[in-house]
């Protein structure tokens, strides 16, 4: 951590001031998600009136305003402790900044603030949101310089900012709901931003609606949680002193005195903080079951906990009465696995994955930002975030590590096969999504960040150079038009060859520390506790590798290597991209070089990020998995290389491939599967439902039935209407007489 | 002669006194009266005008009661020592006059434009309300 100390060393002297460092950064980090905010905002409203150029130099500079003080803050979480408030013996830490704004929403007993939440796992998040986003809103300044809706991408591009940053830094999983459903409009926004066209405005709405089913799951998942532990909370609320911010108390562990409470003495004891969050919980369960790593399957039975091993009054605490005192842990589990299917929905995850894919239809920086680096990345960061949960059901995480090697394998696969520059990368990116699951899935959610971060830096300089190869090449994005682009574009050719060296995971790339280590995560759990299903996965995930190094530079080979087969004209005007462009691809690609050696130099990273770790020794069979994970990567390098560069070879039309090439380019038939069946059923349902429901319920019995009644109704009433007024007369006074009667005898 | 003048005289003074001291059954009998027969005009008259006019005794017979009620407070007042409090059936009577006074303009009105339209103002052909 030495390098933290000295990041730390540059701050202020009157900053590191113990009782007011950690105050003042706690307090302004609302200036994070609020820069994006006004670059927004200004964006918004002054589209007509302000520059182009100044349009995209707010987007840019509130994007880096944001980058800049995440940047502080972050190191604030890493500096020294804080004496706290005057006279406290209580001494911070400062691991975390939290601060609440305001109370939000109370409801009964219900009760969620607004309040933002930075501590590593937040920081990191934020850092890799807020660097490559303002590199990325570089970027676009060049590459959108001919749209037409310069300043609506800008404020779109600013609003997702906002919305991932309310995502990572909300301290409460409703904030963090907010966010996420921030970013799935802008998502969809930016997917269908050239709306003219019927065919990207359709891709759009597919994102939003697969997001949808996702995004049940996720509310459903929040409800259970409510129910289970009243609260929504990640942490304890912070002590506030007078206007200062500091973090709460952390759950203090000790063993009970003489006569202490309730517990015996010698017992253990978990004291919780005033308004315990649900990582308390968590904590607490675990210390008092004696749960050391993920080896504990908790059957959560708190009562026990409570008599066997230690004292915490949880049952008091948790009054459910939707889940009684046995059937927590299931509840839990249930919990989890419903907040994974909202992962799954955001992440493009088997099953829901399929609109990644589409998402390309928007543009370029777009697929890097929010389809690359940031937005998709969303599930592993809640499911991060959430560790401490999900690590009480080892079926829940089996089924996130299934889930995410199958993800894995099924999107390399299809890659392989993809004529289109980016769907190539968006298969690459859903597969690489699947690494990172299958890292939470082994309990290796440390790795699972890691993979995040080294995945955002080569993901998008990769989605980027795409970018500027489309932008050169005159809006061709079919590979089979490309070809010997290296000499024409030759930074981005290098800066591509270094992100797809780190992709394929070669050796001291980022790629290779991060993708390399999740392989022997897999391994040694396998070793760990013998059971199949891992050794499968670290297979599948063996040829997924090999998969991945074979597809990327296929693509390499498509596009840089050979002779060019575009058009005459295209030819003519192929370019390599104003500097605008290149620097982020140059500083990305520095970073996809070297990024992994930092978090690859033996910091302890679920220490580090405050995450559970491993229950197993992550580099139990190391020298194994290493030599194993090379010759998958420089296999399907070679292969590559000899068939698309040293051969020449190009795809031939569908017409004239295998069957098993088929299989690839159509995507194993899986969107035909959702299409004819899921879509096809769900079709025949709501003309069932048409019929039954529509039509005979509510248009025969309720419409034209209430219309029937009233006739009938009427027809017999009508008959009073005689027509002879001295009828009438009579009535008005039987009536007044029987009022009279009424009034004199009632 | 004399005497039996003088008897004549004074019991016809007493009579006539007799017959008109006030009595509030007697003022309740007419007006119940002049009601009934009112609504059996209303109810049996095929005539509109006679209907109107019926209606009139009906308002006349309502009037009467609020006037005899008002008049028999005085004797309340008399016997009790309690304050007068018989103006407002008297208010009411006056009430009722004006609004008499409007409704036979309107129905009278109405009438007219009936009569002029239709030629007639029979009841049994004024049917234009039936279904």
């Amino acid at each position: 951590m030495d390098g933290l100390q000295f990041l730390v060393s540059w701050l202020p002297e009157w900053l590191r001031e113990p009782g007011r460092f950690y105050a003042f950064y706690a307090e302004t980090l609302y200036l994070i998600p609020l820069l994006p905010f006004a670059g927004f905002l200004i964006n918004a409203f002054g589209r007509k009136s302000i520059s182009r150029g100044a349009s995209g130099a707010v987007a840019t500079l509130a994007a880096f305003g944001a980058f800049f003080w995440a940047f502080l803050s972050f190191c604030a979480t890493l500096g020294p402790a804080d004496t706290g408030p005057s006279g406290s013996e209580v001494e911070f830490p400062a691991r975390a900044l939290h601060a609440i704004y305001a109370d939000w929403i109370s409801v009964g007993g219900f009760s969620c603030s607004f309040g933002f939440y930075l501590d590593q796992l937040s920081g990191v998040m934020t850092l890799v949101i807020t660097g490559v986003g303002t590199l990325i809103h570089l970027y676009s300044m060049g590459y959108m310089a001919h749209d037409k809706a310069f300043a609506r991408y800008f404020c779109y591009l600013n609003l997702f900012l906002f919305s991932m940053l309310l995502l990572v830094l909300g301290d409460n999983l409703v904030l963090l709901f907010v966010g996420w459903e921030g970013v799935g409009l802008c998502s969809y926004l930016l997917i269908g931003f050239w709306y003219e066209d019927a065919a990207k405005a359709a891709a759009g709405m597919k994102a939003f609606i697969f997001n949808r089913v996702g995004d049940l799951g996720f509310l459903l998942g929040i409800f259970v949680l409510v129910a289970v532990f009243g609260t929504v909370n990640f942490v304890s609320t912070p002590v506030k002193v007078g206007t200062r911010n500091y973090p709460s108390e952390p759950n203090r562990v000790e063993r009970a005195e003489a006569d202490e409470g309730e517990a015996a003495p010698g017992q253990m004891q978990v004291i919780l903080p005033d308004h315990p969050g649900l990582l308390n919980y968590a904590h607490a369960v675990r210390v008092l079951s004696g749960g050391k790593g993920l080896s504990a399957n908790l059957p959560l039975d708190y009562d026990a906990a409570k008599t066997g091993r230690g004292n915490l009054n949880l049952s008091d605490k948790l009054g459910s009465s939707v889940f009684p005192n046995g059937t927590v842990g299931f509840a839990l589990a249930l919990a989890c696995l419903l907040l994974f299917v909202g992962a799954c929905g955001k992440s493009a995850q088997l099953p829901l994955y399929a609109w990644l894919p589409d998402a390309m239809a928007g543009p370029t920086p777009v697929s890097a930002l929010i389809h690359a680096a940031t937005m998709v990345t969303a599930g592993v960061y809640m499911v991060a975030r959430l560790s401490s949960l999900f690590a009480f059901s080892e079926t829940v995480l089996s089924v996130i590590a299934i889930v995410g090697g199958l993800t894995a394998i099924f999107a390399a696969l299809c890659g392989l096969t993809q004529t289109d520059i980016k769907k190539v990368l968006a298969y690459s990116t859903v597969s690489q999504l699947g690494y990172m699951f299958l890292a939470a899935g082994v309990g290796a959610f440390g790795l699972a960040i890691f993979h995040v971060v080294t995945h955002a830096f080569f993901k998008a300089l990769l989605f980027l150079g795409a970018g500027s190869v489309i932008h050169g090449m005159s809006e061709e994005q079919d590979l089979r038009k490309m070809g010997g682009l290296r000499h024409k574009m030759p930074i981005t050719f290098w800066t591509m060859l270094i992100g797809s060296a780190a992709l394929a995971g070669v050796p001291f790339t980022a790629g290779w520390y991060s993708k390399d280590q999740i392989l022997g995560a897999l391994l040694a759990r396998y070793e760990h506790d013998h059971q199949t299903v891992f050794l499968i996965l670290y297979v599948l995930a063996l040829v997924g590798a090999f998969c991945t190094a074979f597809y990327t530079f296929r693509l390499m080979g498509l596009a840089f290597f050979g002779t060019s087969r575009a058009s005459e004209e295209t030819q003519h005007h192929i370019h390599e991209s104003p500097p605008v462009m290149t620097v982020p691809l140059v500083i990305l690609a520095i970073f996809s070089a070297i990024g992994g050696v930092w978090f690859g130099s033996g910091v302890n990273l679920p220490e580090f990020l405050g995450l559970p770790e491993p229950s197993f020794d992550l580099h139990h069979g190391h020298t194994l998995n290493l030599i194993l994970a090379g010759v998958a990567a420089f296999g399907g390098i070679g292969l590559a290389l000899l068939l698309y560069v040293q051969q020449g070879k190009q795809p031939k039309p569908e017409t004239e491939q295998g069957p098993l090439y088929r299989l690839s380019k159509e995507r194993f038939y899986v969107e035909r599967f959702y299409d004819r069946v899921v879509c096809g059923g769900f079709a025949l349902f709501a003309e069932v439902l048409h019929l039954l429901v529509d039509v005979i319920l509510i248009d025969t019995l309720l419409v034209y039935g209430a219309g029937g009644l009233v006739r009938w109704i009427a027809g017999l009433m009508r008959k009073l209407q005689s027509g002879v007024v001295n009828a009438y007369a009579a009535g008005i006074l039987i009536g007044a007489l029987v009022v009279l009667y009424k009034l004199l005898h009632g | 002669m004399d005497a039996a003048l003088t008897l004549a005289a004074s019991d016809l003074v007493q009579w006539l006194g007799n017959l008109l001291t006030f009595r509030l059954a007697s003022c309740l009998a007419l007006s119940g009266a002049l009601f009934a027969i009112g609504a059996w005009g209303v109810l049996a008259r095929r005539n509109i005008l006679l209907v109107l006019i019926s209606v009139e005794l009906m308002l006349n017979a309502v009037m009467l009661a609020f006037v005899a009620f008002a008049r028999a407070h005085v004797n309340l007042a008399k016997e009790t020592g309690l304050p007068y409090a018989g103006e407002s059936g008297q208010i009411f009577a006056l009430t009722i006059i004006a609004l008499a006074a409007a409704e036979a303009a309107v129905g009278l009105a109405i009438v007219i434009a009936y009569f002029r339209n239709r030629q007639t103002v029979d009841t049994r052909d004024i049917s234009l309300m039936r279904h």
